[in-house]
């Protein structure tokens, strides 16, 4: 118990979590007992939750945008690992370094172009969120490329092995738990762009959908529950990234603090 | 376990996973969207006036325009506007973005400051802080925004937000003008002359607003289906792609990329994906100028300059603040009042009123000169040589509001059939998002209108605008064709009490569409005597024309209303059956200009 106020410590797993159980219900309590002027309180978000799932559809529209959430974070992520393990070679660095740059630009406007290049509403949707991940993943992963340290390319390197091989051995795969790790973080770019370019697309629906008209008639309950859901499974995306480097990369903590 | 069986695995759960959790969602395990039903709409009841009204006709001499240094003395208020020309009233009444010296604002000792505001989203946040603000002190400058009257039963939305800091949504009695031709329909030309082919059709637009409104009556008007639900096509009925803007909607066409949908028939998804593209627009200036410009092939299948009621333009605040300003609110409608006169008499004073415009809107490439072009309205040649309109608005004066809320002798409340007859529309296609909207008559109250009426009493002010109809003028454009089963009274001219709520229906449709001819068309079947057939079915044609006349006469002047008999010699079904009879003894209601 005392050492959850002592610095550094590492506190039993279940006292842990008790105390994060804790401290999720004093937040629920609280906004049942003194709910805001403007904000919905609890029953009402929890009402709108109901009626979300029940006629409206949430679950469909949820698992819709979550395929092309994952299709796109797929694509997204072979497309941003080829462009930086391509830095390797310095012709292709200047490509790496534009796409970084490329962060930096508004969608505004982008989607007109996009249309016209692209034959349907779908692969618009799907450019967007390919080119929006991309772009934030190649950062990332550029620049776990850039703390390879002197020492690890010169044991590859006493060990025999070719200026090749050694960039396969200590590069690509010894830094793929940290590209997990960048794909982990920056998957919550996804969630912020498909609720807008649901809305440039509404024909498919989805759960940005969903979102914008709740909001176009202040159903600030079912904004709240909404976006709630995405929290959660946001929540959720994350814990199974971290199952996912526990399993294909065992030994990736070993260097962390304990 | 090796790496590669961990994979190996890895792939396997993820497979299973991805086909498990499609098949749980897609069949009925989870609850599921309620399939929409395509509908075909009607319209509503309407509150009975007769009478007719008296116009005083005297020209208003031009008045001093307005300087061009704020005032800086006055009450302070604030108006939100989106960039519409209908303000015109408004912008000359202030002299510019704030009340200038020597304008009618400023002599009713109002200090209006005029901020332009596109997105409606936004004028419902603004008005509930400042309904907050209001709350913590009174002497916060009022928000007043403007809106399409037939958008504020979808805009009445924020009532509940307004309602947990403890006021709620009022009207201004008084409306500075209204759209006359901007806001339209978009479509290819052979929808002109047989809207049945806009069955199994798209039509991109923003959706629950004005422009969808104008492309519901048509639908309704020509007793099309409509298919409310944005993400399923129904080859039966007219549906909708939804933007999410008027400009996009203009783009969706423009860039003519399809999007996938799941097909539905008589209301029952088949899961079939189909593409569909827009293949008309609804949508207002510049939408229609960008479509003409960049692709051009629709034309204005119907727009507001037909169904000129629609959308006036409205004037929304807290009853927070309307009650406690009721002065200024006197003030204000009087400096409309007398800026709507110069504007409709005055071209220089129009002039300067667009310019104040440009001014507030603050587009860098739109100066006076454009708004005042579109306010009048031009017809232009588009990039295939179609000639199509462009813009259109009108500004009001007192009389025009005394027209619209109904305050002369013998007038209908148009604005309360306009409100109440969209109202219910976009609650009936829209229940989920629009399950109820707030009764006009707890917003509206007009007796600030009614002082202003008593006061204005024999003082020059300019004739409302009357819609002209020359009797002998035939139909030459039709914008709407719709048979209705008003029964009679089996040989006689004579309604049956169930033919008096399709009346009411008709009685609604007409008035929002003020500016068009109706053209009544009398049917019968084949029994009896086809000369007394003929007369038969004047006779009847006849009394639905006194019907409607005697139920407004501001609304149906002497000439709007023709009729025509064509006894049994149009049928549109065989005679041999009953049921064929009955479709045959009908009214056929034609609208066009």
């Amino acid at each position: 118990m005392k050492n959850l106020f002592i610095p550094n410590a590492q506190p039993r797993q279940s006292v842990f979590l008790t105390m994060v159980a804790c401290q999720g219900l004093v937040l629920l309590v609280l906004w049942l007992l003194y709910p805001l002027k403007l904000f919905p309180t609890l029953g009402e978000v929890l009402t709108a939750f109901q009626d979300l799932v029940r006629t409206q559809g949430l679950i469909q529209e949820l698992w819709a945008s979550l395929v092309t959430a994952i299709q796109a974070v797929g694509i997204a992520t072979v497309l941003a690992l080829f462009i930086s393990y391509l830095t390797a070679l310095p012709f292709f660095r200047p490509l790496a370094y534009a796409a970084t740059k490329l962060r930096y630009l508004t969608l505004t406007g982008l989607t007109f172009f996009m249309a016209l290049m692209l034959s349907s509403g779908h692969q618009v949707k799907l450019s967007v969120l390919v080119f929006g991940a991309t772009v934030y993943f190649v950062t990332g992963m550029t620049s776990v490329i850039l703390t390879t340290t002197q020492e690890e390319m010169d044991h590859a390197r006493t060990l025999g092995m070719s200026e090749w091989r050694s960039f396969f051995e200590v590069i690509v795969l010894g830094k793929l738990d940290d590209m997990l790790e960048v794909v982990r973080q920056n998957f919550a770019i996804i969630w912020t762009m498909i609720t807008l370019v649901e809305t440039l697309y509404q024909s498919e629906g989805g759960i940005g959908l969903l979102l914008y008209k709740q909001n176009r008639y202040l159903h600030l309950a079912g904004v709240v529950s909404i976006q709630l859901v995405i929290l959660a499974v946001g929540a959720l995306q994350d814990y199974l990234f971290v199952l996912l480097r526990r399993v294909f990369f065992p030994y990736s903590s070993l260097s962390t603090a304990r | 376990m090796t790496t590669r069986g961990k994979i190996v695995i890895g792939l396997l759960i993820v497979v299973a996973l991805y086909f498990g959790i499609n098949k749980v969602v897609s069949s009925g395990a989870v609850f599921k969207k309620a399939d929409t039903q395509s509908v075909l709409l009607n319209s509503i009841e309407l509150p009975i006036a007769a009478g007719s009204g008296n116009r005083a006709n005297i020209a208003v001499p031009l008045a001093d325009l307005p300087g061009t240094t704020p005032t800086e003395k006055g009450t302070p208020i604030t108006w939100e506007v989106m960039a519409w020309n209908s303000q015109m009233a408004g912008m000359l009444a202030n002299g510019g973005p704030r009340t200038t010296q020597g304008s009618a604002m400023a002599a009713n000792g109002v200090d209006l400051q005029i901020v332009r505001q596109d997105d409606v989203a936004k004028m419902q946040a603004d008005l509930v802080k400042n309904a907050a603000d209001l709350d913590a002190n009174p002497s916060t400058p009022g928000l007043i925004v403007s809106i399409m009257g037939d958008g504020l039963p979808g805009f009445s939305a924020v009532q509940e937000q307004l309602k947990k800091v403890g006021t709620q949504l009022q009207i201004i009695p008084y409306s500075v003008g209204k759209s006359f031709g901007e806001d339209k329909l978009m479509g290819p030309k052979e929808w002109l002359d047989n809207p049945k082919l806009a069955v199994g059709k798209t039509i991109a637009c923003y959706l629950r607003d004005g422009d969808q409104n104008i492309a519901l009556k048509w639908c309704a008007d020509n007793g099309l289906k409509v298919n409310p639900d944005e993400t399923t096509y129904d080859p039966e009925a007219v549906n909708f792609m939804s933007a999410s803007d008027f400009l996009v909607a203009a783009e969706k066409y423009i860039v003519g990329k399809p999007e996938q949908r799941t097909k539905v028939v008589n209301g029952k998804n088949t899961g079939v994906k189909i593409d569909v593209v827009a293949d008309a627009v609804a949508t207002w200036t510049p939408g229609d100028v960008n479509i003409a410009k960049q692709k051009g092939g629709l034309v204005s299948i119907v727009s507001t300059k037909d169904y000129s009621n629609q959308m006036p333009n409205i004037m929304v605040t807290t009853k927070r603040w309307y009650d406690a300003h009721q002065k200024e609110v006197a003030g204000l409608m009087t400096a409309f009042a007398v800026a709507g006169d110069q504007v409709k008499s005055h071209p220089e004073a129009l002039k300067r009123a667009a310019d104040i415009s440009a001014d507030v809107y603050a587009d860098k490439d739109k100066n006076g000169a454009y708004w005042l072009k579109y306010y009048k309205g031009v017809s232009e040649a588009d990039r295939t040589g179609e000639v199509v309109e462009l813009g259109g608005s009108k500004a009001f004066n007192f009389a025009d509001n005394l027209a619209l809320f109904g305050l002369e002798e013998g007038g209908t409340n148009i604005y309360a059939s306009v409100y109440k007859t969209f109202g219910d529309v976009q609650s009936k296609l829209y229940p989920k998002e629009l399950p109820s909207y707030v009764p006009l008559d707890q917003m509206l109250d007009l007796s600030l209108l009614k002082n202003m009426q008593t006061q204005y009493k024999g003082k020059a002010v300019a004739p409302a605008d009357q819609q002209k109809f020359a009797a002998d003028d035939e139909i030459r454009r039709n914008v709407s064709k719709r048979a209705w089963n008003i029964e009679f009274n089996t040989g006689q001219s004579s309604f049956t009490p169930a033919a008096e709520q399709q009346l009411n229906q008709l009685f609604d449709d007409l008035v929002v569409a003020g500016n068009l001819k109706v053209a009544v068309h009398g049917h019968t079947d084949n029994v009896g005597d086809p000369q007394k057939n003929q007369q038969l079915s004047e006779d009847r044609a006849m009394s639905v024309r006194e019907w409607l006349q005697q139920k407004s006469t501001s609304a149906f002047p002497e000439g709007r209303v023709q009729v025509y008999a064509h006894g049994a010699t149009e049928p549109v079904e065989s005679n041999a059956t009953p049921t064929g009879k009955a479709k045959n003894r009908r009214v056929e209601v034609v609208l066009g200009n």
